[in-house]
């Protein structure tokens, strides 16, 4: 080793912020809440959207009767719901009937795709809850340095 | 100054950064199984040495705690596929050093000197010695913002190497370059550094 080596092991080192920790790991914290509330929003409109998208599956599997009519059944989902009044929520209902009757058959392909997006829902809950060390404790400092984070 | 027993440490030491402390190695296995405490631990135990890592290439407080806080992040997005049996440090110290590297591409100012011409001036084979140097708090610090000067890949070996502690063939995987261009950089660096030492010395 020669001089210039020991030189620079021996460079003074820069002072570390007070509190670099606590905001380190407070900006952890606060991401990892952040991606949750995103993911599982994300999971919770796609669950609901698989759900939506296999409910005649299930409501022709429960009846027993094949299922005939997609616009006949969400019209009488309306109706039971007492919804029939909403002009938004009929005009959403009528687009995805006549959406669901463009693509040929209805109920294989609302099965399909409902059965995807339930499964992209369970993927995002499962994938960050099985493992992730919880964070949702709010008991770490706040250094005035971690607020513009 | 490093005394003649250190020295001979240094080999040693550098070998235990290729394997994790024990306390290393079971306070990521708590972190992994869900401990919290474990990981603030691990931030304690590694935040200080990273900052001065960053920091010996950045040279700006906030954009070297803005990256520290990004390594620690990232890092937490993969403990669940982090194996145990590596050294935390150098890890982390590979991740930073790429978002230091980024953020220097990014930030790079159009009058930066090419390296080529930086070492125009400098013979392969410099003959300038440094054994005259004494080893005060004004040569350290001159030496130090002379560091601070040097291109960013330098400065980045230098840090790893320095602050770190890691071995070239770290260096080499930490920043994808090849082992040669390692030491290549690394003896470089030193010869410009003498120069400029010594231009600071009689200037």
């Amino acid at each position: 080793m020669d001089k210039m080596d020991r030189l620079l092991r021996q460079l003074p080192s820069s002072s570390v912020p007070e509190g670099l920790a606590a905001s380190i790991r407070l900006t952890v914290r606060r991401r990892h809440l952040r991606r949750l509330v995103v993911r599982r929003s994300v999971a919770s409109v796609l669950g609901v959207l698989g759900l939506w998208m296999l409910w005649p599956a299930l409501a022709w599997l429960s009846s027993g009767e094949p299922y005939a009519s997609t616009a006949s059944w969400l019209a009488g989902g309306l109706d039971y719901l007492n919804y029939g009044s909403l002009e938004l929520i009929t005009r959403v209902w009528s687009g995805a009937a006549s959406l669901t009757g463009s693509l040929g058959s209805a109920l294989e392909i609302s099965v399909w795709v409902g059965a995807l997006l339930l499964c992209a829902a369970i993927f995002l809950l499962l994938d960050l809850g099985s493992w992730q060390p919880s964070l949702d404790r709010g008991d770490y400092p706040i250094s005035a340095r971690s607020l513009h984070v | 100054m490093i005394s003649a027993a250190a020295e001979t440490l240094l080999p040693f030491r550098r070998a235990c950064m290729n394997r994790p402390r024990p306390n290393e190695r079971a306070l990521i296995e708590q972190a992994r199984a869900h401990d919290e405490s474990a990981f603030a631990a691990l931030v304690e135990m590694h935040a200080a040495p990273l900052f001065r890592i960053v920091h010996r290439m950045l040279a700006d407080d906030m954009e070297t705690e803005a990256i520290v806080q990004e390594t620690f992040w990232r890092f937490w997005q993969v403990l669940p596929r982090y194996r145990s049996d590596q050294p935390l440090l150098p890890y982390l110290a590979t991740i930073a050093s790429n978002l230091a590297r980024d953020r220097h591409r990014r930030d790079r100012r159009i009058d930066d000197i090419p390296v080529d011409d930086l070492l125009e001036s400098v013979p392969l084979e410099s003959d300038i010695s440094v054994e005259q140097w004494v080893e005060d708090e004004s040569t350290m610090h001159t030496l130090s913002r002379l560091v601070q000067e040097l291109p960013f890949n330098y400065r980045a070996v230098i840090a790893l190497r320095y602050e770190a502690d890691m071995s070239y063939e770290q260096i080499a995987a930490s920043l994808s370059l090849p082992v040669n261009t390692v030491r290549t950089h690394l003896r470089r660096a030193k010869q410009l550094l003498r120069r400029r030492l010594e231009e600071a010395g009689n200037g």
